[in-house]
């Protein structure tokens, strides 16, 4: 019985050592373990051994099958790691070729530019406002000390749907509207939005452009608080080593009046962008009219403000120098991937 | 406004240099545009004298000449002109110099003779338009000067880009006056030293104002035996450099003291006005006059005349008319001086499509109060240059005074606007610069404001005039304390959740015009009685296509698309968030309703190696709707067939929410894809964001726990009649089987061979979970038998198996 236990321990051994594959091994494991393999026989034989034999052959037999047990798993492990091996060798990509990437969709410059500025000024306490694109005559040039025959109408070349409505040539009117439903309240807002003036497109003109406007109301705002904001906003926008320059100017709605320059990034060296002056224009802006805040129904004895405007077109081609400010709107695929 | 520096140089000594005078006149408010050198033009020409002319051996056409360039030296010049004469004073462009065609000039070899330099014609220097032979200056000129200076081209020029309310400075004095007040520099005015001679101007001629309105004052002079010719080289020089044209001594006076005084002035013929009486009115409805430039114009009361007992003679304020306009036979002068009511000449000046140097002037409002110092240094200059004799006294018809207003305000109203700690007796001191009269009072002042200013009204205007002459760069820049926080609203930041949303699965924004042609809506198929056919129009269009506003997103998509298409870019998802423009409001101004427009076209994926092939349908947009309402979580929404025309009948629904049309989305109709020349299919979509902001709901995100026992999956597959939606069994089921069907989804469509004829098979997983305990088999059965016989009877359905 010994010898024959001995005999199988050895045989299984030997096949499990030669087994090449993890299902050769099951197969050991049913001739050797399984319930009619050839160990169960021999447990099943052991009725027939006198009563003190049987314990020592039962040890003998555990052990054998314990032996067997441990050499298949051992086995087992080093096939499954060959195997495992094989098959990442033959899972080898060719880690060069390209990727699978997802469509990503990508932002109009322009929406980019207006959100970057309008993120500046909501960190400066700005809110957003709107209002009508289609506006009257009143919000668009009266209420804004531009009554009818002013010279200074000359430089909005309007669209008008009737002789009292028209497509509003500038963001200001949404000023007059805010102040309307505002006032005896202070104001801060920024009001970005689409305007209209009549204009042939070409590369530097369009009929349609987007403007950003912004108005601050308050007591004892000065046109030093003016410089304060907008120095703020050039050096977020522009960079911290850069500056602001004003400059007199005349629009009919803010007294004092400026035209807002900021330093060239060419630091003014001169360059192409800022044709050698070392200043690039950005942006108009003044104290409001007094006369215009009394319209709008404040007490400019005791309340004043300022306000500004801005191209957007204008900066977003600086900002990524595009000469040509129709690509804006006729959304080539190749001009939207690039942002 | 051009500017000669030569003359400013005359009215105010300036001491600082030319390029710096341009800086601090731009920092003043008066912008400089450019500085023009005259001499530039004539760079590297000199003048030469002809000292001899010989036919070049080899070149029948051609001669060679000897040149004595003065200092320059002797030269050598081929050349093929026919009209020298040796002794003749010629331009000599050296080597080196470009002409102001642009052509440089060469050392260069003529058939073996070398030509160092090259003579000019007038059309080379630029002097007249035809040339027949080579220049030859007139009078004893020196060899070896400068063309410029023979030519009197050597003056520079600032040219002036002036706001709106500075009309002042379109008269050389006004310039003058505010170049001293910035550099804080005296001015002097010009001579006018006048003989009035003979009898006095009121027994010759008379004035009569019967429209003060428009014409507030009316001065004139007569001066006798002129003696029309040219003006002088000086006042010429002048008159070209402003860009006025000098046509006889009268004329060019009268320009030159518009010029010099801002004072449009205007001279008559007095043999040529019947009776010598003037008639300053309103013209009759429908009257002719033929005006100088020979056009017959046609007016009406609107416009102020000047006229004499038979007719109009002049467009008061605008351009003069032919009956009465100087000639050579003129012998004695009528001058007019007046003020004309600006909004009038606006008005006058536009109706006829006349912008005169005039018109432009009396428009923006000149000085009503220097009306007569003009006109007395006009009859002063034809006295000395014309040889007329100015008669005694003059015509000043002036009913209402203007009179200079007066500003008061505080030293402290001035700083608090500016943001500035100036002194009393600093401020006043800026103010005086401007020839403003200052009375103080105890840090009150009164300003008073000379009529050539009338641009100032308040002590905000007078803040302006401090802040500039003091210089804005010397204002402290200071921050404004915020009491609010700055954010967006909540439709605003619903926007930027839509833009995120849509580039997160790859589409990209778009911005298209607002304006679209007039035939936008019949190129869409839809009628006349269709909303988008009513649309906000423009008086004048800009051009064809753009001509209304847009009442929806769609063209301006498939123009995208399309655009895109022609250059061989056909896989497209595009976005556009825009307003649309409804005008039947009832208001004064149409309805603005934010849309969000969506245009898919195309594959799925970008074109790879290993990406899927796939195309886009409808399904992928209806999944971009779906996306939308569950990532923004709006309240549900339903479809409807949809019959728009531009739309594929089959591929096509409305979107409703609470019975309201919100939106609409499917594939492009083949009509309109060959339209629009799109060349594949396309899918559009479109929503009304304004209609979804009203409604949504504020709620913020609940978390529901996650949950505590296994789910149980069971599918379903019915074959239902076609006219039965999914999205209506699937909305059944849940009603049925109640909270214990946690999700239900569409895993398989099939219509064809398997399934009976006007049905389809309709394959659901149904995933059933309780809150309180594991689901056993028996359970989960019973429920799902129960769901099955509620949906064969309610549906005709049958299971399929």
């Amino acid at each position: 019985m010994k010898e024959q236990l001995g005999k199988i321990k050895a045989e299984a051994l030997a096949e499990i050592g030669n087994a090449e594959q993890s299902n050769t091994l099951n197969d050991i494991r049913i001739k050797f373990l399984g319930k009619k393999g050839v160990l169960t026989a021999i447990l099943r034989g052991m009725g027939d051994l006198a009563p003190e034999e049987r314990p020592v052959i039962g040890e003998i037999v555990n052990q054998v099958r314990q032996s067997i047990e441990k050499a298949l798993d051992d086995r087992g492990l080093t096939l499954a790691a060959r195997e495992q091996q094989v098959k990442l060798a033959q899972e080898t990509l060719d880690i060069f070729l390209p990727g699978r990437s997802p469509r990503m969709g990508h932002a109009h410059p322009l929406q980019l530019v207006l959100e970057e500025i309008e993120d500046i000024f909501l960190g400066m306490g700005f809110t957003i406002a709107e209002g009508p694109e289609v506006e009257q005559d009143y919000y668009n040039f009266e209420a804004l000390n531009l009554p009818k025959d002013h010279p200074a109408r000359d430089m909005h070349d309007s669209l008008y749907i009737t002789p009292e409505v028209l497509l509003r040539t500038h963001t200001s009117p949404v000023q007059i509207r805010t102040m309307e439903r505002m006032h005896p309240n202070p104001i801060r807002i920024i009001a970005p939005g689409r305007v209209y003036r009549r204009d042939a497109l070409d590369a530097s003109h369009s009929p349609m452009f987007l403007q950003l406007e912004g108005l601050l109301v308050d007591k004892g705002v000065t046109f030093g608080d003016l410089k304060g904001v907008l120095t703020l906003f050039a050096k977020k926008f522009y960079g911290e080593d850069r500056q602001i320059r004003m400059r007199p100017s005349f629009f009919p709605f803010t007294e004092p009046s400026a035209e807002v320059d900021v330093s060239c990034g060419c630091l003014g060296k001169g360059c192409r962008v800022c044709k050698g002056t070392g200043w690039i224009e950005i942006l108009g802006a003044g104290s409001v009219n007094p006369i215009v805040l009394k319209m709008a129904g404040y007490d400019p004895e005791e309340v004043s403000g300022f306000a500004f405007g801005m191209g957007i077109e204008r900066i977003a081609m600086r900002k990524y120098d595009i000469n040509d400010i129709r690509v804006f709107y006729e959304n080539d695929q190749r001009f939207l991937n690039q942002f | 406004m051009r500017i000669s520096f030569e003359w400013l140089q005359e009215l105010v000594k300036i001491d600082i240099p030319i390029v710096e005078l341009a800086e601090r006149l731009t920092m003043a408010g008066i912008a400089v545009e450019e500085i023009e050198n005259q001499a530039a033009v004539y760079e590297g020409m000199v003048t030469g004298r002809v000292l001899s002319l010989e036919k070049h051996p080899q070149a029948d056409n051609l001669w060679v000449s000897q040149v004595d360039a003065g200092s320059y030296g002797k030269k050598q010049v081929i050349t093929a002109a026919r009209n020298l004469t040796i002794g003749d004073i010629i331009p000599l462009a050296l080597p080196g110099t470009t002409l102001p065609n642009g052509k440089t000039i060469t050392e260069a070899d003529f058939k073996g003779i070398a030509s160092q330099g090259m003579m000019c014609s007038g059309m080379e220097l630029g002097l007249e338009k035809e040339s027949t032979g080579i220049w030859v200056f007139a009078g004893s000129v020196e060899p070896g000067k400068p063309v410029a200076d023979v030519l009197g081209e050597n003056d520079r020029i600032l040219v002036l880009e002036l706001t709106a309310n500075r009309s002042d400075c379109l008269g050389m004095m006004g310039v003058a006056r505010e170049v001293a007040a910035i550099l804080d520099l005296e001015f002097h005015g010009s001579p006018c030293d006048l003989q009035e001679k003979g009898q006095d101007i009121h027994g010759i001629a008379q004035v009569k104002i019967q429209d003060p309105d428009l014409c507030p004052r009316y001065a004139a002079r007569v001066i006798r035996g002129v003696k029309i010719g040219p003006s002088p080289e000086w006042m010429q020089c002048r008159l070209k450099a402003a860009g006025v044209r000098p046509i006889n001594n009268i004329v060019d006076i009268t320009n030159y003291v518009m010029l010099e005084y801002n004072q449009p002035l205007h001279a008559f013929d007095l043999d040529r006005i019947a009776e010598q009486r003037i008639i300053v009115r309103r013209a009759k409805s429908n009257e002719k006059l033929v005006t100088l430039d020979e056009v017959e114009r046609n007016f009406t009361a609107e416009n102020l005349l000047i006229a004499d007992p038979s007719g109009g003679l002049c467009v008061a304020g605008v351009m003069g008319g032919c009956t009465s306009e100087v000639n050579d036979q003129t012998v004695n002068i009528f001058l007019e001086a007046a003020y004309f009511n600006p909004l009038s000449i606006r008005r006058t000046a536009k109706l006829l499509n006349m912008k005169t140097e005039a018109s432009i002037r009396f428009e923006r409002g000149i000085d009503p109060n220097g009306v007569v110092q003009a006109l007395n240094r006009a009859a002063y200059l034809m006295e000395k240059f014309a040889a007329g004799e100015v008669a005694k006294g003059y015509i000043d018809e002036y009913p209402q005074l203007i009179a200079p207003v007066t500003v008061s305000t505080t030293i402290d109203k001035i700083n608090g606007w500016l943001g500035t700690k100036l002194t009393q007796p600093e401020i006043i001191k800026l103010l005086k610069r401007l020839t403003f009269e200052v009375a103080e009072n105890q840090g009150a002042i009164a300003v008073k404001i000379p009529t050539y200013r009338r641009d100032i009204v308040h002590m905000a205007d007078l803040a302006e005039e401090v802040a500039r002459l003091h210089g804005y760069d010397q204002i402290p820049a200071t921050i404004p304390a915020s009491r609010q926080i700055g954010e967006r609203s909540l439709f605003q930041k619903m926007q930027q959740e839509y833009r995120r949303l849509l580039r997160g699965i790859g589409l990209s924004e778009i911005m298209t015009y607002s304006l679209y042609p007039k035939n936008a809506a019949t190129r869409l198929g839809l009628t006349e009685a269709d909303r988008d056919s009513r649309t906000v129009d423009l008086m004048v269009p800009l051009s064809e296509e753009q001509a209304v506003m847009r009442t929806n997103l769609v063209t301006g998509i498939l123009e995208t698309l399309a655009f895109n298409a022609k250059r061989r870019q056909t896989d497209l998802a595009v976005y556009e968030i825009a307003r649309v423009y409804w005008p039947e409001t009832g208001e004064v101004l149409p309805e603005e309703p934010l849309h969000l427009g969506i245009g898919l076209m195309g594959r799925v994926q970008d074109i790879g190696w290993n990406q899927n092939q796939l195309e886009v349908d409808f399904y992928d947009v209806k999944g971009i709707l779906e996306l939308i309402f569950a990532k923004l979580r709006l309240p549900g929404y339903t479809l409807q067939p949809s019959t728009k025309p531009f739309l594929h009948p089959g591929q096509a629904a409305d979107i409703y929410m609470n019975q309201r049309v919100i939106g609409f989305l499917g594939q492009i109709h083949p009509k309109t894809v060959q339209e629009f020349e799109l060349g594949k299919k396309a899918f559009i979509m479109e929503l009304d964001l304004a209609a979804l902001e009203a409604i949504r709901a504020m709620e913020t995100i609940k978390f529901e726990p996650l949950p505590k026992f296994p789910a149980v999956q069971r599918d379903l597959a019915l074959v239902a009649p076609m006219g039965i939606t999914a999205q209506s069994i699937m909305e059944r089921i849940k009603e049925i089987s109640g909270e214990l069907v946690e999700r239900v989804e569409l895993f398989d469509v099939y219509q064809g061979d398997q399934v009976p004829q006007g049905m389809r098979s309709l394959a659901f997983s149904i995933s059933y979970r309780s809150k309180e305990k594991t689901l056993n088999d028996n359970e989960v059965n019973q429920i799902q038998e129960q769901l099955l016989q509620k949906i064969r009877s309610e549906y005709g359905a049958t299971i399929r198996e």
